[in-house]
């Protein structure tokens, strides 16, 4: 009972903040003294990796110095490891001799990544990150050295979020994979990436991107203090800090975007949002999020602005379809029949003859075994997946027609209905539209067009109750902001586009200032004829 | 807890209301059509049509059947009536669909007032239903005659006087709310179409009707019906309820004008036909000497669509002779319409009282009691404006090009 009014109330904040890097360490029993004495050290370590078959703590010797490399030989790249540590170290056995840990960096492995661990907690972590520790005997700090992890999955298409025209590259697992898809795309000083360690158990990677000079400071700050708030167990997904960081919890509406283009990410900081990547996951988050975010597909922006505008608007109304056709159905066949014209009306009833369930069950009967079969879809060996395809066809559209269980015209209103629920370019939002239609089939059964109507209501007040990082999430909509219109409902031609839209309180508003409308020379072409 | 206290509310609004007016398509029977006609033991003889739905999908599932069915029951008012169809009839009937209001002869020369009130009341029916004067059998007869297209008797005759009305003007196009206005008001009278059956009533309502190519029975548009307030008291043609609606709101119609309207050549009977593709009409009445001139005011736009006259209609000579032969054929069959109505009838059905009301107020008033007195008295001026403006994608008929002997 707790946990779900708790979900409902605010949350106070009653947490006494959560616990530093040192208490969580120490809850796991692992000491902070790092001493100068290599073999208590290397002790240690054998006795905290202890079952653990790829940790390698390997006697070696740098410039005179008795010294232990030490890693774990399935995070770290094998060739790395021999040519830059190993075969330097062993090249000079007697080399020349340093007095830190820096110097000896600069000495023997210069142009390698690399850590000064200055405790012990900073060792293991540097150990569990994949990097290859150098202990050197009469230090009191350890070396880290940055080498590449092993081979990650290579960069693909989506399998999201697919394009016909448009870069094809895709986000993968790996964080610093996807944040060079970035930059590769935003050559500017001004792109930063902030990182942060979260997950008490995971000590998951987590990367704030935001351009300087365009995203507004206030945001910033909010979004920086959601994510220092974060103190959960482990994160495997964006999708588990995307339940931190949203401004409610209890709505059917995601209030934050996630996708796995590359592109998409860049478009959006470059209208002053901020990015948040977390290693492990290929789908990126971007924050605030607006209603209107979920019908704009990058490829809006790569096809001719009045076809994009165009699917825009059919995006547009195949969420209203997708969220109200069987709703409408029911409410008309069971309420208002005189809304229908004759002949619909006679074809309707000569379909629904012999069917023997009401229509609101013949309704919900189908939408479920669609649901169903769809889940079967997503979850099933794609081996299999044919076969899913094949009985599901048959069984919902023919079978249960001819054997008078469901009606023609359902199976096409179910059917347009499925198929419209797909347009939408992100998941996420399609299986609110998904929930949400359940509602309403419930409402139109009970009320008619009322209980459409009344749905709708009830929908809009919750739409506009929503923020998004403080920014209202129907903006700009519902608060109407004329100036901002020229790529919500329709796209303007990119050259007309010139201002960032102020619902974001961009640092620098304004995008280009020239005008650029192209136009032909005014000069004939090969001279006068 | 003021959540709780919403939850609950909610839940109530949800489960407590709802659901009272929710039939499923399944459990009504769609009414098309009316009957009423004497009853033999009360007053009237009420039959209904009802669709039946599942002759109309791919998946005959009832086998072969009648697309319709009838059922008629006797009592003295029609709503009642309405209520007791289920002493024959499986379903719960709807009326929202319902397309045709025939009235049988004997009916409607006894007046209508009192089941048209229903009808106007009862918030089922749609206004915009057409009322039809059925001539010759029962108006029971009328809904019972299949046609193979329309397979519904009511919604062919609906579509019918649909089409009538918008290609040819054959059908004055009454609706109940019209119906009722005219009853309504002092200076104007109301009309309804008629329809005949052409063929053997009981040949009609076999589906083997529909068999053949040229059906053995057939419903027909059979001109219109004068009421004096809401007692039928006679009929015009079919054509000279175009003349009528002419004055109306005619939109398009199609006529055969003599080539020569000259009296003494009868033997050269050569025509053109001549279709109106737009009109404009204004009734007047214009008040000299302390007697209403009735004024009708007609402009519009026509087009030759064929033509058996020889003149040249390259030339623009021919246009203006031929308008003004359109101009004074049209005005002279609205003329003797008038005068027909004005004569055998003597009540207003065109509205001219209307008119007078709104055009002359003070002087309409002293006559509005007897206002059909005065309009039978009346004269009547048709000005016709009609502009030939096309003669299809021909200039000179091939015919006058024909070498001749």
């Amino acid at each position: 009972m707790s946990i779900f009014s708790s979900l409902f109330t605010r949350k106070k904040n009653k947490n006494k903040g959560k616990p530093t890097e040192e208490e969580l360490f120490k809850q796991q029993d692992i000491p902070k003294q790092y001493y100068s004495q290599v073999e208590k050290n290397k002790k240690l370590l054998e006795e905290l990796f202890k079952g653990t078959f790829d940790f390698k703590c390997e006697p070696i010797k740098i410039g005179g110095h008795k010294a232990y490399l030490t890693y774990l030989s399935t995070m770290t790249d094998k060739n790395e490891l021999s040519n830059r540590v190993i075969q330097v170290a062993t090249n000079h056995p007697t080399g020349i001799s340093f007095n830190n840990m820096i110097e000896m960096r600069e000495l023997y492995f210069p142009s390698v990544d690399f850590k000064v661990a200055e405790n012990f907690h900073r060792v293991v972590w540097a150990v569990l990150n994949g990097e290859a520790l150098i202990m050197v005997d009469g230090f009191n700090e350890a070396l880290s050295l940055g080498i590449g992890l092993p081979e990650q999955r290579a960069i693909s298409e989506p399998s999201t979020q697919t394009i016909i025209r448009g870069p094809k590259d895709g986000f993968v697992e790996g964080l610093p994979v996807n944040i060079l898809l970035v930059r590769k795309r935003l050559k500017n000083p001004r792109l930063k990436f902030e990182i942060y360690q979260m997950g008490r158990d995971s000590k998951t990677n987590v990367a704030l991107g935001y351009i300087n000079d365009i995203a507004n400071e206030d945001l910033l700050k909010e979004v920086r203090e959601r994510l220092n708030k974060i103190d959960v167990g482990a994160l495997l997904d964006s999708g588990n800090v995307e339940e931190f960081i949203v401004d409610k919890t209890i709505t059917p509406f995601p209030l934050v975007y996630n996708t796995e283009r590359p592109d998409s990410i860049c478009g959006h900081l470059l209208e002053g949002k901020m990015a948040i990547f977390v290693d492990g996951s290929p789908f990126v988050l971007t924050v605030p999020t607006l209603f209107v975010d979920f019908f704009q597909a990058s490829e809006d922006y790569y096809q001719p602005f009045i076809m994009s505008s165009f699917v825009r608007l059919v995006r547009y109304s195949s969420f209203m379809i997708a969220l109200l056709f069987p709703s409408l159905y029911v409410a008309i066949s069971t309420f208002h029949h005189e809304l229908m014209p004759t002949q619909l009306l006679i074809s309707v009833q000569a379909q629904r003859e012999g069917v023997p369930f009401p229509a609101v069950i013949e309704i919900i009967i189908m939408e479920l075994s669609f649901e169903v079969l769809r889940e079967a879809g997503v979850r099933m060996p794609r081996v299999v997946g044919q076969t899913v395809s094949i009985v599901g066809a048959l069984v919902i559209g023919q079978a249960a027609v001819e054997a008078g269980l469901v009606s023609n015209v359902l199976v096409i209103v179910v059917a347009f209905t499925a198929i419209a629920s797909f347009v939408s370019p992100i998941y996420s939002f399609s299986i609110a539209t998904r929930l949400l239609r359940f509602v309403v089939i419930f409402s139109a059964a009970f009320m008619g067009l009322y209980g459409v109507l009344l749905f709708l209501i009830i929908m809009v007040i919750h739409l506009v109750s929503l923020r998004s990082f403080g920014i209202p999430y129907l903006a700009p909509v519902a608060p109407f902001q004329p100036r901002n219109q020229d790529d919500v409902f329709v796209r303007v031609p990119i050259w007309l586009n010139k201002n960032r839209p102020s619902y974001l309180y961009p640092k620098s508003p304004v995008r280009s200032e020239e005008n650029n409308q192209p136009s032909p020379p005014d000069q004939p072409v090969g001279g006068q004829k | 807890m003021k959540l709780k206290m919403a939850l609950s509310i909610l839940g109530c609004v949800i489960i407590l209301t709802g659901c009272w007016d929710r039939i499923e398509l399944n459990d009504v029977s769609i009414v098309t059509g009316l009957a009423v006609d004497e009853g033999e033991n009360s007053k009237y003889r009420l039959t209904i049509e009802v669709v039946n739905a599942s002759q109309f999908s791919k998946n005959q599932m009832g086998g072969e059947a009648a697309p319709a069915l009838t059922f008629t029951l006797e009592g003295n008012t029609i709503s009642e009536l309405l209520h007791k169809m289920n002493i024959g009839i499986t379903r719960r009937l709807i009326f929202s669909h319902t397309r045709v209001l025939y009235i049988s002869e004997g009916i409607a020369k006894e007046g209508i007032i009192e089941f048209i009130d229903f009808l106007d009341r009862s918030g089922q029916f749609r206004n915009d239903f057409n009322i039809m004067i059925t001539k010759g059998e029962k108006a029971e007869a009328f809904v019972k005659v299949t046609y193979p297209i329309q397979k519904v008797p009511s919604l062919k005759v609906h579509k019918q006087t649909q089409s009538f009305n918008r290609e040819w003007g054959g059908d004055p196009g009454v609706r109940l709310t019209d119906f009722i206005s005219a009853l309504t008001s002092k200076g104007r009278n109301p009309v309804s179409a008629t329809l005949v059956i052409k063929g053997d009533p009981k040949k009609g309502e076999k589906s083997e009707n529909n068999m053949k190519t040229s059906v053995d029975t057939l419903v027909e548009m059979d001109g219109m019906a004068i009421f004096k307030d809401d007692r039928l008291i006679g009929y015009l043609t079919v054509d000279e309820t175009r003349n009528y609606f002419w004055t109306q709101k005619l939109k398009t119609t199609s006529m055969s004008v003599p080539c020569s309207d000259d009296e003494k050549k009868p033997e050269d009977e050569k025509y053109m036909a001549v279709t109106v593709t737009e009109t404009h009409n204004k009734l007047k009445v214009d008040f000299t000497n302390g007697k209403p001139v009735l004024k009708v005011k007609i402009n519009g736009e026509t087009r030759i669509e064929a033509t058996q006259c020889l003149n040249d209609l390259t030339k623009i000579d021919t246009y203006k002779d031929f308008e003004e032969k359109i101009n004074r054929y049209v005005a002279k069959d609205i003329q003797e319409t008038i005068k027909k109505v004005q004569t055998e009838f003597g009540v207003d059905i065109f509205g001219f009282g209307d008119a007078f009301n709104r055009q002359h107020h003070k002087e309409y008033k002293k006559v509005e009691n007897n206002w059909d007195e005065v309009f039978a008295q009346a004269e009547v001026e048709v000005d016709i404006n009609l502009h030939l403006r096309r003669s299809g994608v021909r200039g000179k008929t091939f015919i006058s090009e024909i070498p001749r002997e």
